[in-house]
C-alpha cells in the first residue's frame, strides 16, 4: 500500500513535466506561426531567432537593407506581447544614447534633480540596427549590457528587463566607414543568423503581403507564463555525457591545433571557436530537443543548430577568404569528422 | 518503474549481442593475425625451410586466436555502450543513452526520460542490433584464413630433409626454365629425414608404379653427387654419355635420351627445352665442329655416333658411343668393365620402360611424364619430383654403404 502512495506524487510531477513541455512546444509553435505571419519566406530565421530566446541568447542578423529585418523584429515583439526598441547606429551614437543618462529633471511640485533616464535598451525586444556602424566604444557598452543585462550610469547599476532580446543586424555588403565587430564581440550573440535573398515565390507572397490595402500584422501569441516558460524550461533538459563530449569535440574541431580538426580546419582557420560556442550548442540543442518532443538532446539537435552558432566564433585565415572559404563549410568538415570519428 | 525495467532488459540483451559480436570480431582479427603467421611457417615449409610444423603447432596457434578473441568478450559492457548502439541502430536521438545515465535516480525529469526511451523501445528488435557488417578488414582476414587452409591441404615437398633445405640456397639452374631445383654440391652428404617427421609417400607408390629397392650388388658407380670434384671429371671424361653434368641439374637425376640416328627416332625430346637445360656435354665428340651459335640444334639432330640402345641400357656406349647423349639412363652402368648384378633401380627401370609407349622421352623424369598421363606439370611440382630422385639415390646410396 505504501508504494502506490508514494508514488502518486511522482505520477503528478512526471505528468506535470509532460505537460509543461507540450505548453513549451504548443507556445512556440504558436508564436513562430503568429510571426510567419508576417514575415513570409524565412522559416528557419524565425525559427532561429526564437530558438535563440528561448535560450537566453542574442542573435546577429547579416542580410541586405531590405529584406525585413525590422519587421522581423516587431512582429516577435507583437507576437510576444513583449515592448521592444529600435536603435540606429551611426558613427556619432554615444554609449549614453542607448543606455541612458543622468539629467536634471523638474519633479511635478516644481523640484528639480538629477534622475536617471532610460535609453532603448530598457525594452525586452532592442532592434540595434547597423551595430556595425557604430563606434567601439558604443559597441562596447552595448554588448556589456547584452552580456551582463544591466547598464551602469554614475555608478548606479540599472538591471534590464526580462527577457532581453537583443537583434542586431549588419549589412555584409556595405563596408566603407563601418566598425567591424571585434570577435570578442561577437562572441557574445548566440546565433548568426543569415537572411538570403528570397526565391521568387517568396518575393511574390511577400508582394502580395505587403503592397495589399490592409498591411498584415501579427498579434500577441504568447502569455507572460509562456514566456517564462519559453526560457526556463529548457534548461532543465537533460543532456547525456556523450553528447556533452559531443558538443565539446564539435568545438574543438574548429580549432586548427586540435587533433579533432580536420584538413579543412587547420589550413584555413586563424581562431576557433570559444566555449561559449559549445554553451550555444547545447542550450540551442535543448530548446531543439524540446520541439522534437524529447527532454533529452541528441547528437541531431547540436548538428541542426551548429552552424548559426558556430560561423561567428570561427575566425578565418587572409588566404582562406581571398579562397572563398567560409566559416560554414568549416563547420560542415567539423561535422562530419566528428560524426565519423568514433 | 516498469518502464526502467524493460529499458534495463533490453540494454541487457543488447549488451549480450554485442558481446557477443565483439567476440567474434576479436576471433577474426585474432586468428587474421595468427594466420598469418602461420601462412608464413606453411610457405617456408612449402619452399623447403623448416620442418614439418603441422600438428600440434598450428592446433596450438588456432587455440591461441580462439582464446585471444574471447578475451574482449569477457569484458563487460556498460550500458552506455549499448544504449549507443541502440540508439544509432534506431536512430531514437540518444534516448537511450540518456536513460542509461539516469535510470534509477529519482526526480520526474529523469523518469520521463526513461519513459521515452522504454516506449520508443517496444519498437526495437534487439536481433537487428549491431548490424552486422563485413569491411575490408574482415574479408582481408579471412582471406589470410582461406590461403592457410589451401596450404595446409597442398601436399608439401616428398622430402624436405636438412640437407635438401641446404640445396635450395644455391644458384638455380636449369630444369625447364622456370624451375630452380636444388643442386647438391660436391661431397654433399644428403641426410636422412628427421626422426619424427611425417612420413613421406614415395612418388613411385603414388603413380602405382613399382617401388625402389637398395641395391643389391657392387661395381656400381657411385653418385656422383657423392663425389668430389676432382673424381667427377673424371667421371665425365670417363663416360661422357652419363650422369646429368649440367648445371642446375641434380646429379643422378636422368636426363630423356636424345632420339638417336642410329638406333632409330625414339620420340621428340623435351619440347621447348633450352640448350642449357639438355644436358649435352661440353666435350664435342671427335671430328665434331659444333657450331656454337646453335648449341641446341644438337637437340634436334644429334651429330656423332648416338649407339646408345633403344633401351637405354648403354651397354657399351662408353666405346661405341661418343656423342653427346642427354644422361642415358644406363650411365651408371656405362663405366663398368664387368657386368654387375642389376640393381633394384635397373630392374623398376626395365619395368617402366616395358610400358612407356613408344617415342616418349626415357629416364626417370620421363617415367614420372609418362605417369602423369603427358599432363603439364608445373614447375614446382617437377622440383619436387627432381628433389624425390634425388633423395632416393642418395638413400640407396646410404644404404649400400651401411
Amino acid at each position: 500500500m505504501t508504494q502506490p502512495e508514494k508514488s502518486a506524487p511522482d505520477d503528478q510531477d512526471l505528468a506535470r513535466l509532460e505537460a509543461r513541455c507540450e505548453r513549451f512546444r504548443q507556445a512556440f509553435n504558436r508564436i513562430r506561426a503568429e510571426i510567419e505571419r508576417t514575415v513570409v519566406g524565412y522559416p528557419d530565421i524565425v525559427e532561429g531567432a526564437l530558438v535563440a530566446l528561448c535560450g537566453g541568447g542574442h542573435v546577429l542578423l547579416e542580410g541586405v537593407p531590405g529584406l525585413g529585418k525590422t519587421l522581423l523584429v516587431k512582429s516577435m515583439a507583437a507576437a510576444l506581447g513583449l515592448s521592444h526598441s529600435r536603435i540606429q547606429c551611426t558613427p556619432d551614437l554615444m554609449p549614453a544614447d542607448i543606455t541612458g543618462t543622468i539629467a536634471l529633471v523638474e519633479e511635478p511640485r516644481g523640484r528639480r534633480d538629477f534622475a536617471f533616464q532610460r535609453g532603448p535598451l530598457f525594452a525586452h525586444l532592442v532592434h540595434v540596427d547597423e551595430i556595425n556602424r557604430a563606434t567601439q566604444k558604443t559597441q562596447a557598452a552595448l554588448l556589456e549590457a547584452m552580456q551582463e543585462r544591466a547598464v551602469t550610469v554614475g555608478g548606479q547599476t540599472y538591471p534590464l528587463a526580462e527577457p532581453f532580446f537583443v537583434l542586431a543586424t549588419q549589412n555584409p555588403i556595405e563596408m566603407e566607414g563601418t566598425f567591424p565587430l571585434p570577435e570578442a564581440e561577437l562572441d557574445r550573440f548566440f546565433f548568426k543568423l543569415r537572411l538570403e535573398f528570397p526565391p521568387l515565390d517568396t518575393l511574390v507572397d511577400i508582394l502580395r503581403l505587403t503592397t495589399g490595402a490592409v498591411a498584415a500584422s501579427s498579434e500577441k501569441a504568447a502569455t507572460p507564463d509562456d514566456l517564462s516558460e519559453l526560457t526556463r524550461l529548457p534548461r532543465e533538459v537533460l543532456v547525456a555525457e556523450d553528447v556533452y563530449r559531443r558538443a565539446a569535440r564539435i568545438v574543438r574541431a574548429t580549432h586548427p591545433e586540435a587533433h579533432e580538426a580536420p584538413e579543412t580546419a587547420r589550413r584555413s582557420v586563424r581562431l576557433g571557436a570559444s566555449p561559449r560556442a559549445a554553451q550555444a550548442l547545447i542550450l540551442g540543442g535543448k530548446v531543439k530537443a524540446l520541439l522534437a518532443g524529447r527532454f533529452n538532446v541528441a547528437y541531431a539537435d547540436l548538428e541542426a543548430v551548429a552552424l548559426p552558432a558556430l560561423r561567428h566564433r570561427i575566425l578565418l585565415t587572409l588566404e582562406a577568404e581571398a579562397d572563398g572559404t567560409d566559416a560554414d563549410s568549416i563547420t560542415r568538415a567539423a561535422l562530419d569528422g566528428v560524426r565519423a570519428a568514433p | 518503474m516498469d518502464e526502467a525495467k524493460a529499458v534495463r532488459s533490453l540494454l541487457t540483451r543488447v549488451a549480450r549481442r554485442l558481446r557477443l559480436w565483439r567476440a567474434l570480431r576479436g576471433v577474426l582479427r585474432s586468428a587474421a593475425a595468427i594466420a598469418g603467421v602461420m601462412l608464413a611457417i606453411l610457405l617456408a615449409h612449402h619452399l623447403g625451410f623448416g620442418r614439418d610444423p603441422r600438428g600440434a603447432l598450428l592446433l596450438g596457434l588456432a587455440a591461441l586466436a580462439l582464446v585471444l578473441g574471447l578475451i574482449p568478450a569477457l569484458r563487460p559492457m556498460p550500458p552506455g555502450r549499448a544504449a549507443a548502439a541502440v540508439d544509432a541502430a534506431c536512430a531514437l536521438g540518444e534516448r537511450f543513452t540518456t536513460a542509461a545515465e539516469v535510470i534509477g535516480q529519482p526526480g520526474p525529469r529523469e523518469r520521463l526520460v526513461v519513459r521515452d526511451a522504454a516506449r520508443h523501445g517496444l519498437r526495437v528488435d534487439p536481433q537487428r542490433i549491431p548490424h552486422a557488417r563485413v569491411g575490408r578488414e574482415g574479408w582481408l582476414a579471412a582471406s589470410v584464413v582461406a590461403a592457410v587452409v589451401v596450404l595446409w591441404l597442398l601436399p608439401v615437398a616428398p622430402l624436405a630433409g636438412p640437407g635438401l633445405d641446404r640445396g635450395l640456397g644455391q644458384k638455380p639452374g636449369g630444369v625447364g626454365t622456370e624451375a630452380a631445383p636444388p643442386r647438391l654440391g660436391a661431397g654433399t652428404v644428403v641426410e636422412a629425414p628427421p626422426a619424427g617427421a611425417r612420413p613421406q609417400r614415395g612418388l613411385l607408390e603414388a603413380l602405382g608404379l613399382p617401388p625402389q629397392h637398395p641395391p643389391s650388388g657392387d661395381g656400381r658407380r657411385p653418385h656422383t653427387a657423392s663425389l668430389g670434384g676432382e673424381q667427377r671429371g673424371a667421371e665425365r671424361e670417363r663416360s661422357p654419355g652419363g650422369g646429368s653434368a649440367e648445371p642446375g641439374v641434380p646429379h643422378g637425376i636422368e636426363r630423356p635420351r636424345l632420339p638417336s640416328p642410329v638406333a632409330g627416332p625414339r620420340g621428340p625430346a623435351i619440347p621447348g627445352a633450352p640448350a642449357s637445360a639438355t644436358g649435352s656435354s661440353q666435350i664435342p665428340a671427335p671430328g665434331e665442329s659444333r657450331p656454337p651459335s646453335k648449341p641446341a640444334s644438337r637437340i634436334a639432330a644429334p651429330e656423332g655416333a648416338g649407339t646408345e640402345k633403344p633401351g637405354g641400357a648403354g651397354a657399351g656406349s662408353e666405346t661405341a658411343g661418343t656423342g653427346p647423349t642427354l644422361g642415358g639412363a644406363g650411365a651408371g652402368r656405362g663405366g663398368a668393365d664387368e657386368p654387375s648384378p642389376p640393381s633394384a633401380r635397373d630392374v623398376a627401370k626395365d619395368v617402366r620402360e616395358a610400358g612407356r609407349p613408344p617415342g616418349s622421352p626415357g629416364g626417370d623424369l620421363a617415367d614420372g611424364q609418362a605417369a602423369f598421363g603427358r599432363l603439364p606439370v608445373p614447375s614446382a611440382l617437377r622440383h619436387y619430383i627432381l628433389r624425390y630422385f634425388e633423395q632416393l639415390h642418395s638413400r640407396e646410396r646410404r644404404d649400400k654403404a651401411s
